[in-house]
């Protein structure tokens, strides 16, 4: 009898307990704002090469206009911190990339925020630049001219000249730019015939991100790549590795190229149905609906345009110096500045083919 | 009367009416994990080629009825990865093929560290946890190969299997991986 009466008040029991699942406060929510995850890497080296550790490190697939199989032999390829001498000091010169207050960034953002109506976006990001500026200063003046002989004066802005760097952008500080490089033989059919060398110098890539998110039918991308080096160096030398010829250097490099507009110009990457791959730049052809003389009508659709052209995606490539060996300035051999401002890519299409 | 004791026991315990209580963050952050943990790893990943390199079944497709032991030169032997970025029917696939190898490595650390000082002034005002990779400084790699290719099939035995391989990659032997990954959220979690 004490045993059923014992079951029923044990059965009972549970509820009587009213304990509760308690709601979470707005202000607790609010602070779960979906953002991504932080990387650093401290004090990394990488290395690999069949010169510097031995063993085989080959790519190969590729042939020269014979017909003969090319192979790359990769003798080192390393990351290391400043300062590596050609790749001769990797080892013990490690180098901290990204900082714990501007880490690279893994995150799923909100496509609403960034241009990118109702999707969810996937952003790889580089360490972020202090502040969103470019790192070329250049003058403006404003346009006086006619675009066309007859036509009327154009409006707005255009470059004027180069002034300076700005250096202030970058959240990568002198020690945390890497040097990197890759050094490797051709060896055709067989045979090695020649070594080349590729080093950079000092290399930050503050402020590159890539967004990807899911399109109508394929996924579609917004790249912004900066790349910012002290030196670029290429240089050739015998089949043994020694005899090298004069470097060609690019001193002072800045590139800042940004591609695609959200999903107004996404970028897409795909294979075609024949196998081969397809690089694309969208579109903006019918953008916006267009008059008889073939101009935009006034409305949403113009001024969106109007706002790509003024403020969209552009690029910039800076090269301070390109010379060859040491060559002093005004000397031959030295080809001085380049500059490309302004550069904006409206349309672009790569397909690759079967020789 | 003890069974009737025991039962009064019984109630006395569920009297307490508590509810789930969200731990503060002050408590939370006195939770301290154990001291990390070490890790070697060794894999090998397709030595013979695969499960499908069948050379007793004639009605398997021919690209799959490769010799893949060490002496083989055959071209096609190992795992395949083939991923569609567009809308399936209508475009092809990017490959990475003929995944083959041994990948090992000794020594690679995983634990929670506390950082509040160093990295040129940062450390003091990230002053937080991070989640510490130990890479392993040294990565061994034993003939692993893999070949990164467009295709315009997911699988070779697809009809109209047409594949362009733009390059292979063979590597044996070290690589110097050093240095530590420091994992952390970002913004206000």
């Amino acid at each position: 009898m004490i045993n059923i009466q014992r079951i029923i008040i044990l059965m009972v029991l549970p509820t009587l307990v009213s304990a509760e699942l308690i709601p979470l406060a707005d202000s607790t929510l609010k602070k779960i704002d979906g953002e991504g995850v932080g990387i650093v890497l401290e004090d990394f080296v990488f290395q690999a090469g069949e010169q510097v550790n031995g063993g085989t490190f080959e790519l190969s697939g590729l042939e020269n206009s014979n017909g003969e199989p090319v192979v790359f032999g990769i003798s080192q390829f390393y990351v290391a911190g400043s300062n590596s001498d050609r790749g001769i000091n990797v080892i013990d010169n490690p180098v901290n990339l990204g900082r714990l207050l501007y880490p690279y960034n893994i995150e799923l953002r909100d496509g609403n925020d960034i241009g990118i109506t109702d999707k969810a976006v996937l952003e790889l990001a580089a360490p972020a630049k202090v502040a969103d500026l470019s790192y070329f200063e250049v003058l403006k003046e404003n346009r006086i001219e006619q675009r066309y002989p007859g036509q009327q004066v154009a409006l707005g802005q255009r470059v004027d000249s180069f002034i300076g760097l700005n250096d202030s952008i970058f959240s990568s500080r002198q020690g945390e730019r890497a040097d990197l490089g890759i050094r490797f033989d051709l060896e055709v059919n067989g045979s090695q015939s020649q070594s080349l060398e590729n080093h950079i110098k000092d290399l930050a890539i503050d402020g590159s991100y890539i967004r990807l998110w899911g399109g109508e039918s394929r996924v579609e991308a917004e790249i912004n790549l900066n790349l910012y080096a002290t030196q670029l160096e290429f240089r050739a030398c015998d089949s043994l590795g020694s005899n090298c010829g004069d470097s060609v250097n690019f001193n002072n490099i800045g590139i800042e190229a940004q591609l695609g507009d959200g999903s107004f110009q996404p970028v897409t990457f795909e294979v075609t149905a024949e196998g081969q791959f397809s690089l694309l730049v969208g579109s903006l052809e019918g953008k916006c609906a267009t008059n008889a003389t073939g101009g935009c009508v006034a409305g949403a659709a113009k001024d969106r345009l109007a706002e790509y052209y003024n403020t969209g995606p552009s690029s910039n490539i800076y090269v301070d110096n390109v010379r060859i060996g040491d060559a002093p300035i005004n000397t031959v051999g030295n080809f001085g500045r380049s500059t490309v401002s302004n550069l904006q890519i409206q349309y672009l299409e790569v397909t690759s083919h079967d020789l | 009367m003890i069974k009737i004791m025991l039962v009064i026991l019984c109630f006395f315990n569920t009297l307490n009416l508590l509810a789930l209580e969200p731990l503060a963050e002050e408590e939370m952050q006195q939770v301290l994990g154990q001291g990390g943990v070490y890790l070697s790893g060794d894999i090998t990943i397709n030595e013979n080629g695969g499960p499908l390199n069948d050379l007793a079944d004639s009605s398997n497709p021919a690209i799959w009825q490769k010799n893949c032991t060490g002496v083989s030169t055959h071209k096609r032997c190992g795992a395949r990865i083939a991923v569609n970025a567009g809308d399936g029917a209508n475009s092809g696939w990017l490959v990475l093929d003929n995944i083959r190898g041994r990948f090992s490595f000794e020594g690679m650390t995983l634990k929670t560290r506390k950082i509040d000082t160093g990295f040129g002034g940062d450390g003091a005002l990230f002053n937080n946890n991070v989640l510490e990779i130990g890479l392993p400084n040294t990565v061994s790699y034993g003939d692993v190969s893999y070949t990164l290719a467009n295709s315009s099939q997911a699988r070779p035995t697809d009809t109209g299997f047409n594949q362009t391989d733009i390059l292979n990659v063979n590597l044996d032997g070290d690589v110097s991986l050093r240095g530590n990954l420091l994992l952390f959220p970002t913004g206000n979690p």
